[in-house]
């Protein structure tokens, strides 16, 4: 934590060393976290950098000893909501995934590298309702509580608990009956 | 996949990884656009200033505008006019005055064009920054997209009388060659030499003029080569070092440079690549309404009031974030910061708080510091310690020569920011018409620049520090507040002088940034010292360097 805590520090004096490392450190989850919302690789990528580059620029509004994860998790879950809420991407990737087509595929570009076990994770997340996609995601991917989650949701902490709760309960069911041949 | 629990687990270890080459594209994305630099070089007052400059957006317009200086003082030391060049090829020189452009492009992407007829110049820079000047208009046009939507435009000259003297056509070696020449026959000058040397290529004879830097620490650094055909009179090759921010930022060391001689070239800045439907921001011919220059007057009087020498503590009310002291002596500075931990991080390194002034100078004297920062008036030194409760903090220092101290973080001045507009040009201002009303007591002063604006709430009562500094963005039409200063508590020196106690900053929700609301809550206090109440060796930068490793470049 106090690694962290110098790190933003030295970020914030303009550090790119020190901004690297807070990238080496997070960029994994985040990519998981924006892969397990959106359920495309691609657009993963592309949120993830977009954070990144962001939250470069805008360094000077980070506290020293906030937290930083949350800070950019909540980052990528409210740009992974906008871009849902992008009319013309969202019909475009539902179309991919109507037409059979990959929802991202693989190439020499491709930044992010998906285990098979998050291709599965992911298969599974889309099929949640977006609200319970991202508070499980948020909850154990993320490390949020229920209260952080719930200020992001504008809700209360009872629902975002019952979105977490249903939305793993949904999975599990997912998941097992994926595990049947 | 049994219980829920086996479903966290599950997607607790679902993982991805990355690509190193793509991780690259990303990380030096992100650090070209936050401005970040390496700490390890003497140019890392460049992103200080970057900082300065983001958190004072008044300076964006003349920060860039030196930057374009800078950019410009190397190209005419590359295009000097040849004065010192003594020419006895009559005839030839008359064929070669037919050269329209000299082109250099680099391996970089960056290309300089020079028009040799008329003394205009463009430069598109790799990182996207494009420059245009209009010799016969003394006009310079730049296009940055790291400081918004807008082109700025001032004047890059200033000539006796206003009158812009008519421009003498130059061959390409006299435009290209000419500085380096006359350098390497006079032995250089300031900082700089530059030696001539016979080189080839093949069985050709050519010139080679390398071009040396002496830095801080007295190291004589080969910074630049150009080769030249003395058959052809024609520029051939140039290779340039990067300073170390640029080397890290474009990760290459240098960059290597070839020329050409087109017969056509840019004709504006929208050539070079700039949104032609931008607006164009003048810095010039612009006079301030009077009542603004009276604000302005009053405001740079009451700093220069301020007294030269003092010991500023600035420490957060919050308790856990920083604590800074500052030793003043004029131009020199000393900025030592330090880490309040947590009680769990290690209770010897906890400074309870409230916490008296004093309280805070005794804990300072038992801590290690994170960092320090300081101006001797000529060099910039820095220092950055290893802190036994915090991982990776190593010991290492940097000294770099420095103009004004402009290399020092911004938290090093805590008077100066009290009257931050004093640094824009107060003809950019205007009069704010509709303030609210809790602020219609103050002095209020608008700065707009495309979709940015910042408004200033200016306290004459408080020898016209301002009390509020709003930050607005405009999104979707809308003008909405980014971030908001407010300076309070007011008191007085023993001679007279205010400043404020305390400054409250609150940073708005951006739901485009996905940040959130934040803020800091600071306490500041000043000690006028007379000036055998220093420390000693406070402003000894060598004493400061002792026992670290160092960079100067």
């Amino acid at each position: 934590m106090l690694e962290e805590r110098y790190l933003v520090w030295r970020f914030k004096h303009g550090s790119a060393e020190a901004f690297e490392r807070i990238y080496m450190k997070h960029k994994n989850d985040l990519l998981k976290l924006a892969v397990v919302l959106l359920g495309d690789v691609h657009a993963a990528e592309d949120i993830v950098h977009d954070v990144f580059i962001h939250v470069a620029g805008t360094r000077d509004n980070l506290r020293v000893t906030g937290n930083l994860k949350g800070l950019l998790a909540t980052s990528v879950a409210n740009r992974a909501r906008n871009y849902r809420r992008d009319e013309y991407r969202y019909h475009d990737s539902l179309a991919k995934q109507t037409d059979g087509e990959p929802a991202s595929e693989s190439g020499p570009m491709q930044w992010a590298i998906v285990s098979e076990q998050l291709e599965r994770l992911g298969g599974a997340m889309v099929q949640l309702s977006y609200e319970q996609r991202e508070a499980v995601a948020l909850h154990l991917g993320a490390g949020m509580s229920f209260p952080e989650i719930a200020r992001i949701q504008n809700s209360s902490v009872n629902t975002v608990q019952g979105r977490c709760r249903y939305g793993l309960q949904k999975l599990r069911s997912l998941l097992n009956s994926e595990a049947i041949p | 996949m049994k219980s829920i629990h086996d479903v966290k687990s599950f997607f607790r270890s679902a993982g991805v990884s990355t690509n190193p080459a793509a991780d690259k594209i990303v990380l030096s994305d992100a650090i070209h656009a936050g401005g970040l630099i390496s700490e390890k070089h003497t140019a890392h007052a460049g992103g200080n200033l970057r900082r300065y400059v983001m958190r004072n957006g008044l300076k964006e317009l003349a920060v860039a505008a030196a930057v374009v200086i800078a950019l410009f003082v190397v190209m005419e030391h590359l295009g000097g006019s040849g004065k010192g060049v003594g020419l006895a090829w009559g005839d030839m020189r008359t064929a070669f005055l037919a050269q329209r452009w000299v082109h250099v492009k680099y391996d970089n992407g960056e290309e300089r064009w020079s028009n040799l007829q008329t003394g205009d110049l463009y430069c598109k820079q790799w990182d996207g920054r494009c420059v245009a000047v209009d010799h016969a208009r003394n006009i310079r046009q730049v296009y940055n997209p790291a400081f918004g939507q807008h082109i700025s435009e001032d004047r890059p000259a200033i000539y006796r009388d206003g009158v812009i003297p008519a421009w003498q056509p130059e061959t390409a070696w006299e435009s290209v060659i000419g500085w380096w020449e006359g350098m390497a026959e006079n032995g250089g000058a300031g900082n700089w030499e530059v030696e001539r040397h016979a080189d080839q290529s093949g069985s050709k004879p050519l010139a080679r003029f390398d071009c040396y830097f002496n830095d801080a620490a007295g190291r004589r650094l080969l910074i630049k080569q150009i080769w030249a055909d003395p058959g052809t009179r024609l520029p051939l090759m140039i290779w340039e070092r990067l300073q170390l921010a640029h080397r890290n930022e474009q990760k290459r060391e240098s960059i290597t440079g070839t020329f050409d001689f087109p017969q056509t070239g840019p004709a504006s800045l929208y050539d070079l690549g700039a949104p032609r439907d931008l607006p164009i921001v003048k810095s010039y011919d612009k006079t301030p309404a009077p009542s603004v220059a009276e604000v302005f007057e009053a405001a740079k009087t009451a700093l220069a009031r301020f007294p030269a020498r003092y010991r500023a503590i600035v420490w957060d009310n919050d308790g856990e974030n920083s604590v800074e002291i500052i030793w003043r002596d004029g131009a020199r500075v000393h900025h030592n910061h330090y880490f309040n931990l947590g009680t769990d991080d290690g209770p010897q390194y906890h400074l309870d708080l409230p916490a008296t002034v004093q309280e805070v100078v005794n804990w300072t004297q038992t801590q290690t510091p994170i960092s320090t920062y300081m101006f001797d008036g000529e060099r910039m030194y820095s220092r950055h310690y290893t802190h036994p409760a915090v991982r990776n903090t190593s010991d290492e220092a940097r000294v770099l020569r420095s103009r004004d101290g402009l290399g020092l973080p911004t938290d090093s001045r805590p008077i100066e920011d009290q009257w931050p507009y004093t640094m824009g040009d107060p003809a950019s201002f205007e009069v704010i018409a509709d303030a609210p009303e809790e602020l219609s007591q103050y002095i209020g002063l608008r700065i707009n620049s495309g979709d940015i604006r910042r408004d200033f709430y200016i306290d004459p009562e408080h020898d016209y520090i301002y009390t509020r500094w709003i930050w607005w963005k405009q999104r979707s039409g809308q003008w909405e507040k980014e971030r908001e200063y407010e300076y309070s508590d007011f008191t007085r020196l023993p001679e007279g002088q205010w400043y404020a106690t305390k400054r409250v900053l609150v940073t708005y929700p951006d739901p485009e940034r996905g940040t959130v609301r934040g803020g800091e809550n600071l306490n500041i206090d000043v000690k006028v010292l007379e000036e055998d109440d220093f420390p000693p060796d406070v402003f000894d930068g060598e004493k400061l360097l002792e026992g670290a490793e160092t960079e100067t470049y």
